[in-house]
């Protein structure tokens, strides 16, 4: 019966498949681990520098216990196109770069001046890249950044990643871009993108274990501001209040510290107090008026007092009505800063231009090329509605019962 | 002995082979964020050829296979040609899906490995499932769709739980009018996924209360559209108008799931998906062709099946790269050849068989109302 | 069937109607078999010889022989004289006396009979002779079964004894339906086997097939069931049991009210069950004795104990050697860690400690009991600690195939988890070589072959593939008892009724005080 032969064969041609398979596996220990990249443009060439973990150092508890080393080691290579700058790691790399664990890409001011195109190609047509790394842009040579140790993290790359991550939620001053959002962003309808800026605070020295001996560490990794792209290249910088603005006018603001003063408070010295936001929803509605775009944003936003240097009753009604209207005014003014900072730039980061498509999808294609100064022209009208929910766990100021 | 088949079963290969793979892919890519409506319109396209081509050629011809009958109403000699040319059809079809698979695997899971493994191994799989009959085939679908379900049911539910998708995405509707749409829609996707049905011709007659194959095929044809409309629009609302951008949209897409700091990279699980419906539909076209080459040729179909297999594999390692792969097939395949296979020989087909029946039937009547009374009418006849 | 010359079944050779030459026969081969017992009882007047008692020695209980058989027969003797009719109709009621009689007209049914532990009595002037039934002697007792354990449930099993083994059948389904068949297979060993069912439950057509397929046997001996299984199941090449043995006469009882068949062979307590679908090896006698949640929970656990047994190593090879980007960040790190002084690829590796492994259990189970304890010092300390701190294997993969082995021993029926383990190492192989790639070609050839199995014409994956809807409520989950009507379709034969209609218990209504 031809199913008797059939069999064996089959089962002969699937070990034959599976020998000649075994050629291409690679072995975990032939991989060097990638956790934080930088891309620089240097000399008309690019730059890449790897962030490698040691695996004996970085892990928690290998056998043999921890070793003496520093966790990471840093790589750089350098090429005329970026894949070429990658491959050129083999000449002085012993194991098989391995990028699918990487976590974070820093992008030097240089890069990001030259455009960013490329790079994202290469993320997106590369399997192995993961697309939801966190992108930044660093003002100095990202080199100098990936090599850097933190207190706490062993894996640097994780490490900046927890950082954004925290600080997006809770103070939601920078975005979280990642490669699929930068390229998403970019190939939108403004074609302008925000990348958060990674910074680096105190003197620079490169990473060594001896920085981790102090408990004060001479140089720290920081979030800065952030990066305004256009059509793929670094057009500008905003600060971190302008960011906060871009923030609620993009509905992106979960918790947020506002300080504010009280201009009413009985000592003029001593009138600062903190509005904490626990909750903003932001909408943006557009209309046009006599050629004329108007964009108006209503912040809808609730939070509580957390503390004071002066004296707050909160059972007072008319004391809490006027506390609202100062916070509003605070509010705006952030607003403010960040509309004036993009506008100033002509970036539209946004999302003007997705809702004005959106809504006038046949007027789009007539201003589609000009929507720089279309967007220039545009009039925005915030107002903000606020809710003081609590004042925290007193109901009057401890100054109160101070004097 | 004929084979048997349930209806579950029937309804499951329909499902698994209109899913197929193409649920992975944006179809229409052409009309960009309104790719879905062009999906959809194809899919109603498809459905009207279904209920008044496809299924009526069945209905008319209980019991028999498309190879019996042409060659019924084609005559020996042109039947037995166009019967051939199905095979040929069908064995292109499964060229396409083994080629277009391994070149994905490599893409995605095993770059460094070799394509002719790869394939090799597809096709033996296939081949082991086509040895052991239709029989057990269908019932292989039976069992493996629920799984292939329920995969895709969690890969949408971490999709909205990740906070991925966006309905606004999919604004402003019909952005430039009817015309892309429609020409995205015709005739690409009708012929590719909406309009293969034909294959099925090859398997109706084993469905057990045959009286049944067009309500199943029908509801399984219906739910497959719906499910490929319903991924395309994911697919847009996660990736946006970039989304024709990339060779496997879906794969893409999960690939950026990212919960809880560890549910991530899903992409394997998209391959197992990938890997669920390619198969079944290359398979679905390899039984077709080694029973459609067994009748012509009236052998056994377990001698057909290494000969086709081998043809198989030799066509899929023709295309000289993916590249060229995909232009052939969607340059002039898809619009040229595929339509005389799926369009165009079964409205003949069909026309021919109302046309016969019409004149049987008279002919019939004439001989009753000849034996019923003929003495009352005898002369009029005009 | 084989042409008759080939077979090993001899030519009857018929009793003569002497004595003396019946027993000439009979003390030819008593010389070579000592445990043949030849009782003569001579005329008191005449002397010559009159009876001969013929049995084996241990076969029988010799205190009913005595008692029920010498005795009336002696007494018996001297009222008749010659050989007449009448006094073998006398013989043969003295026979009845002990147990069921049969008269015998050939040699070879008369070794039959001894051997059954019968006693035959010969008598001068016949050509026939008379067995009685005496069979006894020692056998096991009823002790605890060692395989298939339960917490909850009856805690005897099935002995070697085939009697005792259909009583315990019998004691618990006093239905009259319940059908006993005998037959003797084994042309040397002369096996009593025992077809049981339930007539109307069990399926006319698969008892048929059963019965044919058991009287083609043809071989010289059947020493346990497994020789039965291999002989008459429906995919001899397949590493899948289609047919289900038990130990446990409560699962036999549950098996023959599902419409299935048993087959019980003499000499073991291995009991068979057919017709079968992949899912009774999932299947625990408990999973009924318990509540309905805690045994679905217990099926839906066996289930993922069977894919990890299965997977979880080949898995374990895949990602790391192809897909390493799957695992966080950290896992990798300590992983690579591990693995950073091991001299073996992954695939090697996980090949030698599963062998370790295989080895150090089939060891364990053919060990002295009073050595056992050996065996989980050397496995657990030298091969596991030692071989992690030498740095010849790394931690992770010792935690791997530990889950693996303790995985594969939750399933209830160990041919499967054998079976089972054979897979997990072609999985691997595939693994290794094609990665995830692989391990889906791995998992699809095996779901093609597990469709395209059948027992005694039952799809074997019943009630997925073909998908039967009432069959679900005892595959993943078990519907309370008062849920599942019917028998399992496809399998039961016309009668498909279980219970009743609202057997839903509930407390009787109360009629509210007020009224």
């Amino acid at each position: 019966m031809a199913k008797k032969k059939f069999i064996p064969v089959l089962c002969w041609l699937c070990l034959m498949s599976t020998l000649s398979g075994c050629w291409h596996q690679t072995e975990l220990t032939d991989l060097a681990i990638v956790s934080a990249s930088g891309v620089n443009w240097k000399d008309k060439q690019w730059e890449l520098t790897y962030q490698l973990l040691t695996p004996a150092n970085a892990s928690a508890n290998a056998s043999g216990g921890p070793g003496s080393g520093p966790p990471i080691s840093v790589l750089s290579t350098q090429g005329e196109t970026l894949r070429k700058a990658f491959s050129n790691n083999e000449m002085e790399n012993t194991r098989h770069l391995h990028l699918g664990n990487s976590r974070v890409v820093v992008i030097g001011e240089a890069a990001a001046k030259y455009g960013l195109n490329s790079l994202i190609d290469a993320y997106l047509r590369n399997p192995q890249a993961r697309e939801t790394v966190d992108v930044f842009v660093s003002k100095r040579d990202p080199r100098l950044l990936v090599s850097q140790l933190m207190y706490l993290e062993k894996n640097t790359g994780e490490g900046i990643h927890k950082l954004i991550d925290k600080e997006n939620k809770a103070t939601s001053i920078l975005p979280k871009v990642n490669m699929f959002d930068l390229a998403n962003q970019l190939a939108g309808s403004s074609k302008c993108a925000i990348i958060p800026e990674l910074m680096l605070s105190g003197s620079v020295e490169t990473g060594s274990t001896k920085a981790l001996e102090t408990t004060i560490s001479a140089s720290k990794l920081k979030l800065g501001g952030l990066a305004v792209l256009k059509s793929g290249k670094l057009t500008g910088w905003l600060n971190q209040d302008e960011a906060l603005g871009i923030a609620f006018i993009r509905n992106r603001v979960k918790q947020a510290v506002i300080p504010f003063s009280f201009p009413e408070a009985d000592n003029e010295n001593r009138n600062g107090a903190t509005f904490e936001i626990s909750a903003n929803s932001t909408s943006l509605k557009m209309r046009r008026e006599q050629g004329k775009i108007i964009v108006d944003a209503t912040l809808k936003v609730e939070g509580m007092i957390t503390d004071t240097e002066f004296k707050l009753d909160a059972t007072d009604p008319g004391h809490v009505q006027k506390l609202e209207q100062i916070i509003k005014k605070q509010l705006l003014d952030i607003v403010w800063q960040g509309w004036n900072g993009v506008h100033e730039l002509k970036a539209d980061v946004v999302g003007f231009a997705e809702m004005f498509r959106r809504k006038y999808p046949k007027e789009w294609r007539q201003i589609e090329d000009q929507w720089e100064n279309v967007f220039a022209d545009i009039e925005f009208k915030p107002t903000v509605q606020i809710t003081i929910e609590r004042v925290g766990l007193t109901n009057q100021s401890y100054q109160e019962f101070v004097e | 002995m004929q084979e048997k088949v349930s209806a579950g079963q029937l309804a499951s290969i329909i499902i698994l082979f209109q899913i197929g793979s193409s649920s992975l892919f944006l179809l229409a890519s052409d009309a960009k964020h309104d790719a879905w409506i062009s999906v959809l319109i194809a899919m109603l396209m498809g459905l009207v050829m279904l209920i008044f081509v496809t299924m009526p050629i069945q209905a008319k011809a209980p019991q028999a296979s498309l190879i019996e009958i042409l060659n019924r109403y084609f005559g020996k000699y042109l039947g037995f040609i166009l019967g051939l040319s199905f095979v040929g059809y069908f064995i292109y079809k499964s060229v396409r899906n083994v080629r277009e698979f391994g070149d994905l695997v490599i893409l995605y899971m095993l770059p460094r490995s070799s394509l002719d493994v790869i394939m090799l191994v597809l096709m033996c799989v296939g081949a082991y499932a086509i040895f052991h009959g239709l029989e057990v085939f269908f019932r292989v679908g039976q069992l493996v769709l629920p799984w292939l379900l329920v995969i895709y049911i969690v890969l949408f539910v971490l999709l909205f739980a990740s906070d991925l998708v966006d309905f606004k995405r999919l604004l402003p509707l019909l952005e430039e009018g009817w015309k892309p749409v429609w020409d995205a829609a015709i005739p690409e996707v009708i012929s590719f996924p909406f309009g293969e049905m034909v294959v099925f011709l090859m398997f109706w007659k084993h469905l057990a209360p045959f009286d049944k194959f067009k309500k199943f095929s029908l509801i399984s044809y219906t739910c497959s559209g719906l499910f490929i409309v319903l991924t395309n629009v994911l697919i847009i609302t996660v990736l946006g108008d970039i989304s024709g951008a990339y060779v496997v949209p879906f794969m893409f897409s999960t690939s950026l799931i990212q919960i809880g700091g560890f549910l991530e990279r899903m992409d394997p699980f998209v391959s197992l998906l990938l890997f669920g419906g390619v198969f079944f539909k290359q398979a679905t076209y390899y039984l077709a062709a080694v029973l459609a080459a067994s009748e012509l040729f009236k052998v056994k179909h377990r001698t057909m099946v290494i000969p086709v297999g081998v043809a198989i594999f030799i066509g899929a390692r023709l295309f000289r790269s993916y590249i060229e792969q995909i232009r052939v097939g969607f340059d002039y395949n898809l619009k040229l050849h595929f339509p005389i296979f799926q369009i165009v020989l079964p409205i003949i087909l069909v026309l021919l068989m109302i046309i016969t029946h019409w004149i049987k039937r008279k002919r019939k009547k004439k001989e009753k109302e000849k034996e019923k009374d003929p003495v009352s009418n005898p002369p009029s006849n005009e | 069937m084989k042409p008759t010359q080939e077979s090993v079944k001899p030519q009857p050779v018929p009793l003569s109607s002497r004595l003396e030459d019946n027993l000439a026969r009979l003390q030819h081969s008593e010389q070579t078999r000592s445990d043949i017992v030849l009782r003569l009882i001579h005329d008191s007047i005449t002397g010559s010889k009159e009876f001969a008692l013929v049995y084996i020695e241990g076969l029988v209980d010799i205190a009913s022989i005595n008692e029920s058989l010498v005795r009336p027969l002696m007494s018996a003797m001297s009222g008749f004289e010659e050989s007449t009719e009448e006094r073998f109709t006398e013989i043969r009621n003295c026979a009845a006396a002990t147990g069921p009689s049969e008269i015998i007209e050939d040699i070879d049914a008369l070794w039959q009979q001894i051997m059954q532990g019968n006693t035959v009595i010969l008598a001068e002037g016949f050509n026939r002779a008379i067995s009685a039934g005496t069979s006894g002697g020692e056998y096991r007792s009823l002790t605890e079964p060692t395989t298939q354990n339960v917490i909850r449930g009856p805690k005897e099993a099935f002995t070697e004894n085939l009697r005792t083994n259909t009583s315990l059948i019998s004691r618990r389904l006093k239905s009259p339906k319940l059908r006993v068949e005998d037959k003797v297979i084994g042309v040397q060993t002369q096996t009593n086997v025992s077809v049981v069912y339930l007539e109307g439950i069990a399926e006319a057509s698969v008892v048929k097939e059963i019965h044919k397929r058991l009287d083609h046997i043809d071989i010289d001996a059947i020493l346990e069931s497994g020789y039965i299984e291999e002989l008459i199941e429906d995919a001899a090449l397949s590493p899948f049991p289609t047919i289900f043995n038990t130990e446990r006469p409560d699962v036999a009882t549950a098996g023959l009210l599902d419409g299935r068949v048993a087959i019980i062979v003499d000499g073991t307590p291995f009991v068979l069950l057919a017709p079968i679908t992949f899912f009774s090896f999932f299947q625990s006698s408990e999973d009924y004795y318990q509540r309905f949640y805690i045994a679905s929970f217990w099926r839906m656990l066996r289930f993922g104990a069977f894919f990890v047994s299965l997977l979880l190593p080949s898995l374990y090879i895949a990602i790391t050697t192809y897909h390493p980007e799957m695992l966080p960040t950290t896992l990798l790190i300590s992983l690579v860690a591990q693995r950073e002084g091991v001299p073996f690829p992954a695939l090697i590796e996980a090949f030698m400690m599963e062998i370790t492994f295989e080895i150090l259990r089939e060891a364990g189970v053919r060990m002295p009991k009073a050595i056992g304890a050996a065996i989980s010092i050397v496995g657990a300390l030298v091969l596991g600690q030692a071989a992690v701190e030498a740095g010849l294997i790394s931690a992770a993969m010792v935690i791997i195939v530990s889950f693996t082995a303790i995985s594969n021993f939750v399933l209830p029926s160990t041919n499967l988890s054998v079976t089972v383990g054979l897979i997990r190492f072609l999985l691997m192989l595939l693994a290794g070589g094609l990665g995830l790639y692989g391990i889906m070609v791995g998992l699809m050839v095996l779901c093609i072959h597990l469709a395209s199995l059948r027992s005694f014409g039952v799809p074997y994956l019943m009630p997925l593939a073909p998908l039967v809807w009432k069959n679900l409520k005892d595959v993943f989950i078990r519907l309370p008892l008062w849920k599942m009507r019917t028998r399992p379709a496809g399998v039961t034969g016309p009668n498909r009724i279980r219970e009743g209609k609202d057997q839903k218990p509930a407390p009787p209504k109360v009629k509210s005080r007020k009224e």
